[in-house]
């Protein structure tokens, strides 16, 4: 478990995996001794707040604690939106580049199985930048005006946006599983179904992205689906009735 | 599944007809060619499928034919007769053991109890890894993008059926989305690009 007082050095060195994450809050490297607790608040990021990301990544069965529901919403949306950017521009095109190259193989065989692949990952990847556009045009949108109109507990803002609006947040919970399942085919059916005679290491390199990043998006969509979702469904209630 | 084929190498024709009439009385095991000698069986490894050679211990030890055939055939298992009171090597590895002085009964219930477990594990390795013929259709159709109730109609079952066999494809193959499938029936030749594209 991840606390405030610990040097942020430390907790890169125990997992790099975080590095995505510490990267998402803008912060550097460079700290030095710095505990956790000093890099946030030079960062002006709430060390609590902080503590719940990172703790939810590092550890799958973490559960976000009560105080998690105390934090404006825009904050996590806006750790959500540079998640998102992250998958897109960085990720996927670093996948999409790993198995360009393996395409090159002369394995006649191989190269018919790893286009399959890489178009089943294309596939995937528009799928998954349909859902984020979507997320971040519609969902994320309705949500933050959501929190606003129910902070401000004023009647005529509150009737205002309920007819602005005719959606509510579980049409769009359901939507998340496909794409999970799908990155999922893919590593699996490369492990099971591709025995290539070169480039083992690229090979390697793939499925330890894939892998790396379906970790990644598990704890986003853990993210919405334990924390965002819940709030939303709860001020949704509060307003419609 | 199909009888065990058993090659019999002994050179007593009386022990071999008496192990004749006790494997008759087995199912699922056919005892069939019998050889008195090496250069016989041998011709015949060639023309007929054999699991096993039944092989009495002496001519194990004692024939350098056979200590070469052990090591080079690959599909080819083992069983040890014994005729002699002697020691062969735990290294060598046998399906099963009998003695010349086995009693009918014992005999049987050890042939039964081999048989039983050998088609029980052919069965768990097909059933349980492998699709069966009706699941590989149905993957084909589902690849090929049909619906469920498309499925049914088009090979007279019920969308039930169908549902059935494609909960027991995903537990198979680990594969959940409809992508992923198609990909794994390219893959291995279920269905090839023209189907697919035929479809766009």
């Amino acid at each position: 478990m991840i606390r405030s007082n610990i040097k942020m050095a430390d907790v890169i060195i125990q997992n790099h995996h975080l590095l995505a994450i510490i990267n998402r809050f803008g912060i550097k490297l460079g700290f030095g001794e710095q505990t956790v607790a000093e890099v946030c608040s030079s960062y002006n990021i709430p060390v609590e707040f902080f503590l719940e990301i990172v703790n939810a990544f590092n550890d799958p069965d973490f559960f976000p604690k009560k105080n998690m529901y105390s934090f404006p919403l825009s904050l996590i949306i806006d750790y959500l939106f540079k998640a998102h950017d992250y998958y897109i521009n960085v990720k996927v095109p670093e996948i999409k580049g790993l198995i360009e190259k393996v395409t090159k193989t002369k394995d006649i065989k191989t190269q018919k199985a790893v286009l399959l692949i890489q178009a089943f990952f294309n596939e995937y990847a528009d799928q998954l930048k349909k859902h984020i556009k979507r997320e971040e045009e519609k969902v994320y949108p309705y949500i933050l005006e959501l929190e606003n109109v129910f902070d401000s507990k004023e009647q005529n803002k509150i009737n205002e946006f309920k007819s602005k609006y005719n959606f509510r947040i579980d049409d769009y919970a359901i939507e998340h599983e496909d794409i999970e399942e799908k990155l999922y085919d893919i590593k699996n059916l490369i492990i099971k179904y591709i025995s290539p005679k070169d480039n083992y290491i690229i090979y390697f390199k793939i499925l330890g992205q894939l892998a790396h990043l379906e970790e990644d998006i598990n704890d986003h969509s853990e993210m919405e689906n334990k924390v965002l979702i819940p709030r939303v469904r709860i001020m949704e209630k509060a307003i419609y009735n | 599944m199909e009888n065990i084929q058993i090659a019999l190498l002994n050179d007593s024709f009386i022990i071999n007809r008496g192990l004749q009439f006790i494997f008759n009385k087995i199912k699922g095991i056919h005892l069939s060619p019998i050889c008195t000698q090496w250069s016989e069986l041998e011709n015949i490894l060639d023309k007929q499928t054999i699991d096993i050679i039944l092989i009495n211990n002496h001519t194990f030890i004692t024939d350098s034919n056979v200590s070469k055939a052990y090591k080079t055939l690959p599909n080819i298992r083992w069983a040890i007769l014994e005729v002699e009171d002697i020691e062969i090597n735990s290294l060598f590895n046998f399906e099963f053991k009998i003695s010349i002085y086995d009693n009918e009964l014992y005999l049987i219930n050890k042939l039964n109890t081999f048989v039983e477990n050998k088609t029980h594990l052919h069965n768990i390795s097909s059933s349980i890894f492998e699709l069966s013929e009706r699941e590989k259709e149905i993957l084909r159709q589902v690849a090929l993008g049909l619906t469920n109730s498309e499925i049914a109609d088009k090979l007279f079952i019920s969308q039930h059926t169908v549902i059935t066999h494609r909960k027991n494809i995903t537990s198979k193959l680990g594969i959940k989305t409809i992508s992923g499938l198609t990909v794994y029936a390219l893959l291995n030749d279920f269905i090839n690009m023209d189907d697919v594209n035929e479809l766009k």
